[in-house]
């Protein structure tokens, strides 16, 4: 009796179109990737705007302050504090921009508050600020879409 | 002739791909799942007064400069607007609640002020010399004191372009 002989060879798939694929989903992923998002506060509920765009150039030093509706301010990762403690952080951010060579005057400080927080307290951590010689404010929104 | 090592059979080097792989598709998922579809953020520049030591313009009532008052209700939302501009002075009332619909009226009559004042048909990219000073409340929710900012600073039009009215806005010392 005669066998047929089996076709012993592996068939291996063209992977290349795959692996350029993958690489090119893995190079728009981390272009998109922002980094500097760690400063914001996820859970703050910012109002809503429909005419505010993204500011088009970066200041030279910006200050982010957090503001969350039980008005405790959050700066970075730090613990969030009350109005009263925030002058050490300030002092703080305004001697790493000097060694940047960015004088007080010239720092962003841009205030992330939530909509529910009484404005009144978003005002005294501006004059807060502006004891420490910082005088460019900017309150941030999230941009409305229509 | 015989040509010597012509017939010598080179072995098929092969790349392991399946390590690469692994990693690649770990750095995919990676970046799939920390990936977040946020809203674009932006910003209102405000510019505080001066110490109140120094001489400030809130005192004396300028021709250029609109002085806006934002009154809360009991619930902290905003009740009613007072705008003062020279001899002219009107309020705008809404009803404080939290249906931002009750509320909206006073912002349109803010933002109606303010474009008689500055003129629809300027160019839109560019800002009034008009400035803005805005005395808020205390316990007034931060996001009427926006909703004001927004009807001083401009208005977005139904083509999408956004018209500038008033870039100039002040906060008036916190009482």
């Amino acid at each position: 009796m005669r066998f047929k002989r089996k076709d012993t060879r592996i068939l291996e798939a063209d992977l290349t179109p795959m692996i350029d694929m993958t690489f090119q989903l893995i190079a728009f992923f981390m272009l998109i990737i922002n980094f500097s998002e760690v400063e914001k506060s996820e859970e703050l509920q910012l109002p809503l705007s429909e005419i505010v765009k993204p500011p088009e150039s970066p200041p030279p030093y910006k200050i982010t302050l957090n503001v969350d509706a039980d008005g405790l301010i959050k700066f970075k990762t730090l613990e969030a504090v009350k109005l009263e403690a925030v002058r050490p952080v300030l002092l703080s951010e305004i001697g790493v921009a000097s060694r940047f060579g960015v004088a007080a005057g010239k720092i962003s400080v841009i205030i992330r508050a939530d909509k529910n927080v009484r404005t009144g307290l978003v005002q005294e951590l501006m004059e807060a600020c502006k004891k420490e010689q910082l005088e460019q404010f900017s309150l941030r929104v999230n941009e409305q879409l229509r | 002739m015989k040509i010597r090592g012509y017939d010598k059979k080179y072995d098929e080097i092969k790349l392991q791909m399946t390590p690469m792989i692994d990693i690649v598709f770990q750095l995919l998922v990676f970046f799939i799942m920390t990936y977040k579809v946020t809203a674009m953020e932006g910003d209102y520049n405000i510019i505080m007064p001066a110490a109140a030591s120094e001489p400030t313009m809130t005192e004396e009532i300028l021709d250029d400069v609109i002085q806006v008052k934002l009154t809360a209700g009991d619930d902290r939302y905003l009740a009613s607007i007072q705008v003062t501009l020279g001899a002219r002075e009107e309020t705008f009332a809404g009803v404080s609640s939290p249906d931002k619909a009750a509320r909206q009226p006073a912002f349109d009559g803010l933002h109606n002020f303010v474009l008689g004042v500055v003129g629809g048909n300027k160019d839109p990219a560019t800002a009034s010399e008009i400035e803005a000073e805005i005395e808020i409340d205390y316990d007034l929710r931060y996001e009427d004191a926006i909703s004001a900012i927004e009807a001083v600073s401009g208005y977005k039009r139904d083509d999408g372009q956004i018209v500038k009215l008033i870039e100039k806005i002040k906060f008036r010392n916190p009482g």
